[in-house]
């Protein structure tokens, strides 16, 4: 269902006066109410390593069942992992896109972007017909910080095209988290740069409900406890990074056979996976 | 006057037998090849009449017509000529009928009537000591190679008119050369050796493993990370080579013309060829008459590819059918060729387009999934392992030398022999998917976790039966007498997946 919405009329969702607010802003999906909730933009890097793909979605999920609405620009990396989080808590999220309503980028997303329109709303500033460019996408990104009340960053690289969001959103007066990472993640050095620059530290996902004034649910959701003495020992041997099967076995020193039937039951438990040659858990 | 001898021309590896007639009759002085010759074949009335002139022989004037029989099969290459120049000698009454009897010759003659060595000696005597005619005389520089084939009897043919007097019997044959001293080898450019290497400890089982029950390995990882360290040294690490599979790396290699003329191949192959490769290059063909291509130079040994994901991949996709079927059959308009191709096939390849290490490598998902998706699903579900590899920390500590790694592949290797012995088998990967469960079976807890372990993975039959397989290997390595649970966990860890 195509939905329009005029800068003036009284369901424009930008209630601000905005300097540089679309003239109209077209949308696609089953739930126009989704801009009845408060917003909340999870945005990131689309490089994401797995520990943020999951931080994402789990930010996404708590934020969602706690009735916010999650907006993000239906990216690979971060932003599918949010929307996905959003859609899992059986929330409502609003992708905002830099194409016309007809064009579906990245075409990986195709599945998404079905699930995103049957439960939330697909948005643009573009007629149909308009196609993904480089030079769209920042502007697009002014429209995801506009849309917010909070804007949350999981990870991002120095560099990375998150940055714009950010600025947009310090310049609209918007409240900016940062997830921090570590050092080593090049992934989270953007993050980090943001908590010196004055962000708040994401450390609790109820922070964000705080800051839109509600209080409600706090904590990150505890990670399934292992029973299982030797997934145990794996998961000690992490510590909290990923891991090299080679390294594991060099810490647990339980033998390659062992570390690697605690990896497959981590992994079908969802505890543990492997990416990019080594082994992350959850 | 008729006269004819035996000699045999290459197809494929293999000799295949020619008898060559020679009839002198009365008539205007003409010279006639017939029966398919190659263009050095129709040339070679040239080398013939030279060669007879500078011997001191006589090239009758007279109408001659050489016949090759059977007259359906192109012979191809100049192997012929001293068969046709000494049948000519028969039919023109300057050998003696009895002389001829039952006699076998390869040779390429000169115009001073030398004899000529020719390629794939092992292959043509062999298909005449086959065919019966055990008595062959060959080429000087081809006789030590020619000695090699069980029961024929070689003799050596220096210049046409020695082997003139010889045949008439008024001069002894000349002595066989004699064999190289030391068995020749396949010498590496540097000493390589395992211990060599750093860390990489999975990495070095998955190699013993490859080594011991010929599973084809896949190595994805950033460059610097030791792949290709780890993957040229497998050649360090290849059980020996018994003497009947020696000889037939040899008789390939001496067809396609780059045996060491001295002498057996006793060590395995190892072949690396560059990713410009082309089809042809890798599986055999070309014209007129196929060559054997570097998948079955790598016969009984290893085929190494680096950089598989810059070959181009119909390139690769030629592989799928000889990986499976370890032969390739080169069909051309005229007929069919089988070459052996029972290779290992040990692979490496970037993750990436950019291959730079992971803190630097700014390639995204999506340009990371376009370059693997390079490696058609087919190709990759044959690899039994494939193994992501990260660059191992510069204090690691070395491990096992080649030597002792290979006492455990040859001791896993004669195990595997044992059990598979009075089937056409001889490694746990080549045992098809219908003899598993007879050969290499799982026990109890062993048939338990191997069932947990494809719903985990979402093995296909295919898959599985793949673990099951590289399971058996390990035991084997470990000289445990079946494979246990442990050793299917590790398998199912080492077949890995590919995303």
């Amino acid at each position: 269902m195509r939905h329009s919405w005029y800068l003036g009329s009284s369901d424009y969702p930008i209630a601000e006066d905005l300097p540089d607010r679309p003239r109209v802003l077209r949308g696609e999906g089953a739930r126009p109410d989704a801009f009845a909730a408060p917003r909340v933009a999870i945005v990131g890097t689309r490089s994401a390593s797995p520990h943020g793909l999951a931080d994402a979605h789990e930010t996404a999920a708590f934020l969602a069942s706690a009735g916010i609405t999650i907006v993000s620009g239906l990216a690979i990396g971060i932003d599918g992992a949010a929307h996905r989080g959003a859609l899992d808590a059986g929330g409502l999220t609003v992708g905002v896109v830099a194409t016309g309503l007809d064009v579906e980028y990245p075409r990986r997303h195709r599945a998404l972007y079905r699930r995103v329109r049957a439960n939330g709303l697909v948005v643009t500033e573009h007629r149909d017909g308009v196609l993904p460019r480089p030079e769209r996408f920042p502007p697009r990104n002014r429209i995801i910080a506009a849309l917010a009340q909070v804007v949350v960053v999981i990870e991002m690289t120095i560099t990375g095209g998150a940055r714009h969001t950010v600025d947009y959103a310090l310049k609209y007066g918007r409240d900016v988290f940062a997830l921090p990472g570590s050092r080593r993640n090049p992934a989270a050095a953007g993050c980090n740069v943001l908590i010196a620059e004055g962000a708040q530290p994401l450390v609790d996902p109820g922070d964000v409900l705080v800051a839109l004034g509600r209080g409600g649910a706090t904590g990150w959701r505890e990670p399934p406890e292992a029973c299982d003495p030797d997934e145990r020992r794996v998961l000690r041997a992490f510590g909290g990074d990923a891991a090299t099967v080679d390294q594991l076995v060099e810490r647990t020193k339980i033998g390659t056979a062992r570390v690697a039937a605690a990896l497959r039951r981590m992994e079908l438990s969802g505890r543990a996976e492997p990416h990019r040659g080594r082994w992350w858990p959850r | 006057m008729l006269a004819s001898v035996r000699s045999s021309v290459l197809e494929g590896v293999d000799g295949r037998v020619v008898t060559v007639e020679v009839h002198v009759a009365r008539g205007l002085p003409s010279y006639t090849v017939v029966g398919l010759p190659d263009t050095s074949g129709r040339e070679s009335r040239e080398r013939v009449r030279a060669a007879l002139l500078s011997s001191e022989l006589a090239f009758p004037q007279a109408r001659i017509t050489v016949n090759l029989a059977p007259a359906g099969v192109r012979k191809v290459g100049a192997g012929l000529e001293l068969a046709v120049a000494v049948a000519l000698l028969g039919a023109s009454e300057q050998l003696p009928p009895c002389a001829l009897e039952d006699l076998a010759l390869l040779g390429e003659l000169g115009l001073d009537g030398r004899v000529r060595p020719v390629v794939g000696v092992l292959g043509l005597v062999d298909a005449l000591v086959r065919a019966g005619h055990c008595a062959v005389v060959v080429p000087e520089k081809n006789a030590f190679e020619a000695t090699l084939v069980p029961g024929a009897e070689v003799r050596v043919a220096r210049s046409v008119g020695e082997l003139h007097a010889c045949l008439k019997g008024e001069l002894p044959w000349p002595p066989l050369p004699e064999g190289p001293r030391a068995a020749a080898t396949i010498a590496a450019d540097e000493p390589c050796d395992l211990a060599d290497v750093r860390g990489l400890s999975l990495a070095r089982d998955a190699l013993a493993a490859a080594a011991a029950g010929s599973h084809h390995l896949l190595m994805i990882g950033p460059p610097g990370a030791g792949k290709t360290m780890l993957a040229r040294r497998i050649e360090t690490i290849m059980p020996a080579l018994p003497p009947a599979q020696a000889l037939e790396v040899t008789k390939i290699h001496s067809a396609a013309g780059i045996a060491p003329h001295t002498g057996l191949c006793t060590a395995r192959p190892f072949r690396a060829p560059h990713h410009s490769a082309s089809a042809a290059a890798l599986i055999g063909g070309g014209s007129p008459r196929p060559r054997p291509g570097e998948i079955t130079l790598a016969h009984h040994g290893t085929l190494f590819l680096d950089e598989l994901g810059e070959f181009p991949p119909m390139v690769l996709d030629a592989l799928r059918q000889p990986l499976e079927e370890r032969v390739v059959r080169v069909s051309r308009a005229w007929g069919t060729i089988e070459f052996p191709a029972g290779f290992l096939l040990v692979a490496c390849c970037n993750p990436c387009p950019c291959g730079r290490p992971d803190p630097q490598c700014q390639c995204s998902d999506t340009q990371r999934a376009r370059y693997l998706r390079r490696l058609s699903a087919p190709l990759l579900d044959r690899f039994d392992v494939r193994l992501e590899v990260t660059a191992a920390d510069a204090d690691a500590p070395t491990g096992e030398p080649s030597s002792v790694v290979r006492e455990r592949v040859q001791a896993a290797v004669a195990r595997q022999e044992a059990r598979l012995a009075g089937t056409p088998w001889r490694r746990n990967a080549h045992v098809p998917a219908g003899a598993l469960a007879g050969l290499l079976p799982l026990a109890g807890g062993a048939e338990r976790t191997w069932h947990a372990v494809c719903r985990t993975r979402r093995l296909t039959g295919r898959g599985a039966a793949r673990v099951r397989r590289l399971a058996w290997t390990l035991a084997d390595l470990e000289g445990a007498p079946a494979a246990t649970a442990d050793h299917v966990e590790l398998a199912a860890l080492l077949r890995g997946d590919v995303r």
